[in-house]
């Protein structure tokens, strides 16, 4: 039996106008019109049942709205999967596709999938609640998105197994999970033949790209026997029985706990989660990630001026931007409130 | 990123870490090296005595980091 998919498009590819009909508020169309109908045409596991329509400027400007107004239209609809898209170097086109997928996935708990260029703000908004495929950056691709989009919305409905992101072509969804790659390929003899090419002067591909930072300006020198002082880590190490369930990688939330009273930190109490190096050590000795008896002995002399009760700790390994500027950004709001001006931060 | 997050909010940071390089391609200011990746405060493999002083001298080392004047990425030993 055929799946049921819906799709969502934009007022200009939903054929309702241009910019002039931005303001469009959502509405549901039962069948196909442009690229929903060039999606149904590619499937083979599913079938296209409705489109839902939206200006991309209503959806900016009243994004909770419409996000509420689609989830009341498609109440009721049977339906396997979403698509969105796509959206190409769009911003507001690729924004509007993830808020989409992620209140879509969240409510009726089915996959979504877009399709968007790299660079579009669009991608880095939710990755874990959606697929999004490695998209054109003009509305010329539109021939080279489309099958792949199908091509995943097939496999993901004939419940096929979905292989990592470079293999399938979206873009990191920030999961972790072991694979068997072929040909025994372990990390270490990738490693070497990296390694072999990059003495030889020969192209490589890192596995670990890292985009170009933009820089903020440096802070002046501080005093710490001036100073309130903060301790803010990446290392892992939480609690033993880990209250907040900071994940061991990829990580959404940072745990903040209270130090007030304590001299050291003992084996048994906490423990590391990071699931980035051998944790044995940590566990052991758990100052080797927080070294709160040298803090101590420094303020006791009065080399640090004020220490702050709180520490807050998170793993870093593999959490990516969003959550790791949004996390910064939420400690900062409890450093400030406590006047804190320097921060001595530990990772691995 | 978290690091450079803090320092935008006009915080001085001294960012204590083992893959230097790292903490200078996502922007860090004042970086510290660290002893390793599973033990960034002390050598794993020295004595719980030994560790202890280790870990007060790299905490002095970086409280002189961050009373440092700096005018671009620095990696301090």
């Amino acid at each position: 039996m055929m799946k049921k998919v819906i799709m969502y498009l934009n007022q200009f590819y939903g054929g309702i106008g241009g910019e002039d009909k931005a303001d469009y508020e959502p509405s549901l169309l039962e069948g196909v019109v442009g690229p929903s109908k060039a999606l149904d045409d590619m499937l083979t596991a599913g079938t296209v049942t409705y489109t839902i329509l939206c200006g991309d400027g209503y959806m900016a400007s009243h994004t909770e709205e419409a996000l509420e107004k689609i989830g009341r239209l498609l109440e009721g609809l049977e339906f396997d999967i979403l698509a969105a898209g796509p959206a190409f170097m769009s911003g507001r086109y690729g924004v509007s596709c993830a808020e989409v997928c992620n209140y879509v996935h969240k409510r009726f708990k089915i996959p979504a999938v877009t399709c968007m260029f790299e660079e579009n703000p669009g991608r880095e908004m939710y990755p874990q609640s959606m697929y999004i495929m490695a998209g054109s950056k003009s509305g010329a691709g539109m021939r080279k998105d489309m099958p792949k989009m199908a091509a995943i919305i097939d496999k993901i409905l004939k419940g096929e197994e979905i292989l990592w992101a470079e293999a399938e072509g979206y873009f990191p969804r920030g999961f972790r999970w072991q694979i068997q790659l072929p040909k025994e390929q372990t990390a270490a003899k990738r490693t070497v033949a990296m390694l072999k090419k990059k003495l030889d002067g020969e192209p490589f591909e890192t596995e670990l790209p890292i985009d170009a930072e933009e820089m903020v300006p440096i802070a002046p020198p501080r005093d710490a026997s001036k100073s309130r002082v903060a301790f803010v880590s990446t290392g892992g190490l939480v609690p033993i029985d880990n209250p907040d369930h900071i994940p061991s990688a990829a990580s959404t939330r940072f745990g903040r706990y209270d130090l007030s009273g304590k001299d050291v930190l003992k084996s048994g109490e906490w423990k590391s989660v990071h699931g980035g190096y051998d944790q044995t050590y940590a566990n052991e000795q758990p100052m080797l990630a927080m070294p709160l008896d040298a803090i101590r002995k420094l303020e006791a002399e009065g080399k640090i001026g004020y220490f702050h009760p709180w520490f807050y700790t998170t793993t870093g390994n593999q959490t990516n931007r969003v959550n790791s500027v949004r996390m910064a950004k939420e400690i900062v709001e409890y450093l400030k409130a406590d006047d804190i001006d320097t921060v001595i931060f530990g990772s691995a | 990123m978290m690091v450079k997050e803090i320092e935008r909010s006009g915080i001085t940071v001294v960012h204590v870490a083992n893959m230097t390089a790292v903490a200078q391609s996502i922007g860090s200011n004042r970086i510290l090296k660290a002893y390793s990746i599973p033990a960034a405060m002390a050598d794993m493999n020295e004595t719980p005595e030994i560790q202890a002083k280790q870990r007060y001298q790299l905490m002095s080392r970086a409280l002189e980091v961050l009373n440092t004047e700096i005018k671009e990425q620095t990696v301090f030993q």
